[in-house]
């Protein structure tokens, strides 16, 4: 359905902020809640990104409001977590844009490592 | 059934809660509403995973510095935008303010942009609380303006046509007609705000900011009304009136008239048709010869009145050849 696909185009997304990158991708590995996301940020960005509950809540804001992420309605066991914690994840639409984030990062590796060769005007004709 | 009393850290912990949840009011209040809890419960888990109490305030005041402004910033894009119309009628109320002179630039600038500017700005910014301004900045705005100007316009037409200075008086008529459509949308308000029943949003807490952004407005208006009327001074027009002066030599017109030289300022005002409302020196004051020369009304002390009075009766005599000349009323 052309509708669906429109849907979930995500290139009215990308490029997506250094930030709600890293968010992305920590829930691209399941649902996570405020405390966690920021550490997976921290874990997978080697230290080099570190986010405070601000830039973590105000990024969420956006992705949530863009239809990226979404809250989840489960609460976690009250023996194994604090129930008042919120825990989120992608929606298919959030999962599309990570995809298409990764892609494009990994083709500007790709051709940051491989340049084209420059061909002269000369050359051209 | 006893009750477990907290430990040392729990309590420290609890103070450093209360202080960052205080802090929160950097942050727009919706988002505080929506996420403050978030905020809290993340950093309370910040502080009891990390090993330096210091190193995690650290983290979250750099937080705090970069996200509030920014969470501020969004808050204000995405508010209620006030009506096209009413950044147009301000911009031609400027601009004719402008065109005419230092004289009407304060009360018929300021006084829309308080109202115009100051309060949709705060509508904007505080928007959840703003109840009244959104009542008064809807789109109902134009047609309050629209009311206050239809209602000023007959009287400045027919003074228009009784004198001489037709642009000037439907500016007045402008001016005039923004404040009282401006005075009638506040007051539709309040009367809405006082008979209102249900839910308020934000009941009166906009009280308190409007206290402080009004006199900012008016602060911010004084400096650049005041800068302007000094600018115009430095060209020096003649004082006050200088609608129809402004379209001649005002500058030599001002100056022979500064300079005592009343047959100068015959031949300017003779060559250009501009009206002689121009203010002699007399004494440490400045007069309007061509008031004096009509109403011979006008009280100086006894030693300055010779030479002003001979000025003035040059004018006198002048003024209804000039009538007839220039096609004025007077």
């Amino acid at each position: 359905m052309p509708e669906e696909a429109d849907a979930l185009d995500p290139s009215p997304h990308v490029p997506l902020s250094p930030a709600a990158l890293h968010i992305v991708l920590s829930l691209n590995r399941g649902e996570r809640h405020g405390y966690a996301i920021m550490s997976d940020v921290e874990r997978l960005s080697d230290g080099v990104i570190t986010l405070g509950p601000g830039t973590l809540y105000g990024t969420i804001k956006r992705l949530v409001a863009d239809g990226l992420i979404e809250q989840t309605d489960t609460r976690p066991d009250p023996a194994l977590d604090d129930q008042r914690r919120k825990y989120y994840r992608l929606t298919a639409l959030g999962a599309s844009v990570c995809d298409a984030e990764l892609q494009r990062l990994a083709n500007l590796v790709e051709r940051t490592r491989h340049p084209a060769p420059v061909r002269l005007l000369g050359e051209l004709s | 059934m006893s009750l477990s009393t907290p430990t040392q850290p729990d309590r420290r912990l609890e103070r450093h809660e209360r202080i960052y949840r205080r802090l929160l009011i950097a942050y727009p209040r919706s988002f505080r509403d929506e996420y403050g809890d978030d905020l809290v419960q993340s950093f309370r888990d910040l502080m009891m995973f990390s090993s330096s109490g210091a190193g995690t305030w650290w983290r979250t005041l750099r937080d705090l510095i970069t996200s509030a402004p920014r969470e501020r910033v969004s808050m204000f894009s995405k508010g209620p935008k006030p009506p096209i119309i009413v950044l147009f009628v301000l911009a031609c109320v400027i601009a004719a303010a402008f065109i005419a002179g230092p004289g009407p630039f304060l009360p018929f600038i300021l006084i829309p942009t308080l109202v115009l500017i100051g309060l949709p700005i705060y509508g904007m910014t505080r928007f959840r609380q703003a109840w009244l301004v959104r009542r008064t900045t809807g789109g109902a705005i134009a047609a309050q303006i629209a009311l206050g100007v239809a209602s000023f316009v007959p009287v400045a037409v027919i003074l228009a046509l009784l004198g001489d200075d037709a642009g000037y008086w439907i500016f007045v008529a402008v001016g005039l007609g923004l404040i009282v459509g401006s005075a009638l949308g506040i007051l539709w308000a309040i009367i809405t705000l006082a008979t209102a029943h249900g839910d308020r949003p934000g009941g009166r807490r906009w009280i308190r900011p409007a206290l402080v952004l009004v006199p900012s407005v008016a602060v911010l208006g004084i400096i650049i009304g005041g800068s302007y009327n000094s600018y115009r001074q430095s060209l020096g027009p003649p004082g006050d009136h200088s609608v129809d002066n402004a379209s001649a030599d005002t500058r030599s017109l001002w100056e022979a008239a500064n300079a005592g030289d009343v047959d100068e300022v015959l031949r300017i005002t003779a060559d250009t048709c501009a009206d002689p409302w121009v203010k002699f020196p007399v004494g440490n004051g400045r007069h309007n010869a061509k008031g004096q020369a009509e109403t011979r009304e006008l009280e100086l002390p006894d030693a300055l009145e010779p030479r002003f009075r001979q000025i003035a009766d040059i004018l006198g005599d002048y003024m209804d050849d000039w009538r007839d000349r220039c096609g004025r009323a007077g």
